[in-house]
């Protein structure tokens, strides 16, 4: 439960910088910032997604592959084709879910005037945090250097803002998400994304293998001359059509047009904070928020397929 | 070093799918059973680099890639040919055993530094 109310309310820290810096939450504010949060909400959606299925992915081409040449399936080859040991992926996720429950709770310190509330949601956020550390030391030093370089500074930066949340002192909280925010929780963002994206290419390579046994098994039919069996060749021919329209799909699947999408929304909102906040300013804002919802989503769409195939 | 940019660790997987692409072209040419087997021998061999950069990306520390990909920047032209307008199988059997051992051997030397081999 509380893990599908957080999915709902997701958004980052610049959000926070944006709405702090302009004052406060007014109705101007919120559709693009409802945009924004819900976009964000496809963003961590969907990496949580790609990157909880790439062991899966890694267990179907070594599995296929097998099959293929008629090889036994051996467990420890499988364990050695994942790419993520267990505790790395419990890492990544609970990254994410810090990432979730921060986003949240600034979005609450900017929006609450109820202390109480967001008092208790620091707790929520800060255990979270803590969690996430917790997790981060015990992981293997020299395997995980650049996600601990990252994810590391991210945790501590959350626990600190959701301390001082948890104290009431939530101007404190404020000034320190706005100064010493934005850099930790854009290097996670990118070191997320760029696993995101191995993932991705692991799948694509799937779908290419399983292109490639189809042709085979499909020119091995065409060989048999007279003996040739239609009914056959025609289920071949079907399935290659299918993992060719697959593939074409998957082109629009791809994680850089959302994390693109992502750090695109994030200049605007940069941009407007900076800006004397004209209507023009306004709208062109209000703009990029939409536009960021409809590319993250018709990008959200399409990973959710490829993650079927 | 010869100027060229250096590769990326994406890019370097952008150019094992490419690679992975040529090889579906060839093998849906029905070429005869040892350039089959050939074109199976170097599929596997990119999947296994790729599989293991993959994991380069989730394990490793970025500041020891650059280093050993800014010594690599050579080889970057040669990868990102388009193998898939080659005119004969027998020379795009060629050019895709090039790639891919280029390709394994970036990948051979990332696995070293990272002290995985």
């Amino acid at each position: 439960m509380r893990q599908k109310r957080r999915t709902y309310r997701f958004t980052l820290l610049f959000l926070v910088l944006a709405v702090a810096l302009a004052g406060c939450a007014t109705v101007s504010w919120k559709v693009p910032i409802g945009n924004y949060k819900e976009a964000n909400t496809f963003v961590i959606e969907n990496t949580r997604t790609i990157i909880k299925q790439a062991n899966q992915v890694e267990r179907a081409i070594y599995i296929d592959k097998q099959v293929h040449d008629h090889s036994r399936i051996d467990l420890e080859d499988i364990q050695h084709a994942e790419v993520f040991f267990q505790d790395q992926l419990a890492a990544r996720m609970k990254a994410l879910d810090t990432m979730d429950a921060y986003g949240t709770l600034l979005l609450e310190i900017v929006n609450s005037d109820v202390p109480k509330s967001i008092a208790e949601n620091s707790g929520i956020v800060s255990q979270d945090a803590s969690n996430l550390l917790g997790m981060m030391a015990a992981l293997r030093d020299k395997e995980d250097a650049a996600f601990k370089s990252v994810a590391d500074p991210a945790a501590k930066l959350v626990s600190q803002v959701a301390g001082l949340a948890m104290d009431r002192k939530i101007r404190e909280a404020l000034d320190k998400a706005v100064e010493a925010g934005y850099e930790p929780m854009n290097r996670l963002i990118t070191l997320l994304g760029d696993e995101t994206y191995g993932a991705y290419k692991r799948k694509r390579n799937q779908l290419l293998q399983e292109q490639r046994y189809l042709l085979k098994d499909y020119n091995l039919e065409l060989k048999k001359g007279t003996s040739l069996k239609e009914d056959a060749l025609k289920k071949y021919a079907e399935q290659i059509k299918t993992e060719l329209n697959n593939w074409e799909e998957s082109a629009e699947a791809n994680p850089n047009l959302m994390f693109g999408a992502m750090t695109k929304a994030q200049v605007a909102l940069l941009a407007y904070t900076r800006s004397d906040k004209t209507p023009k300013d306004a709208d062109d804002f209000s703009y990029a928020m939409s536009d960021y919802l409809a590319r993250v989503k018709q990008v959200g769409v399409s990973m959710k397929n490829l993650s079927q195939f | 070093m010869t100027g060229e940019a250096i590769m990326t660790k994406k890019e370097l997987l952008d150019s094992i799918e490419s690679l992975l692409i040529a090889i579906n072209i060839l093998i849906s040419k029905e070429p005869g059973e040892t350039e089959q087997k050939e074109l199976d021998d170097l599929a596997g061999k990119l999947d296994k680099a790729q599989n293991s950069l993959v994991k380069l990306m989730i394990r490793e520390n970025d500041a020891e890639y650059m280093k050993l990909a800014g010594e690599l920047g050579a080889v970057n032209s040669r990868i990102k040919q388009d193998l898939t307008a080659l005119e004969t199988l027998g020379k795009a059997l060629d050019e895709v055993k090039q790639a891919v051992a280029l390709i394994s051997k970036i990948v051979e030397l990332f696995m070293a530094v990272a002290g995985k081999v």
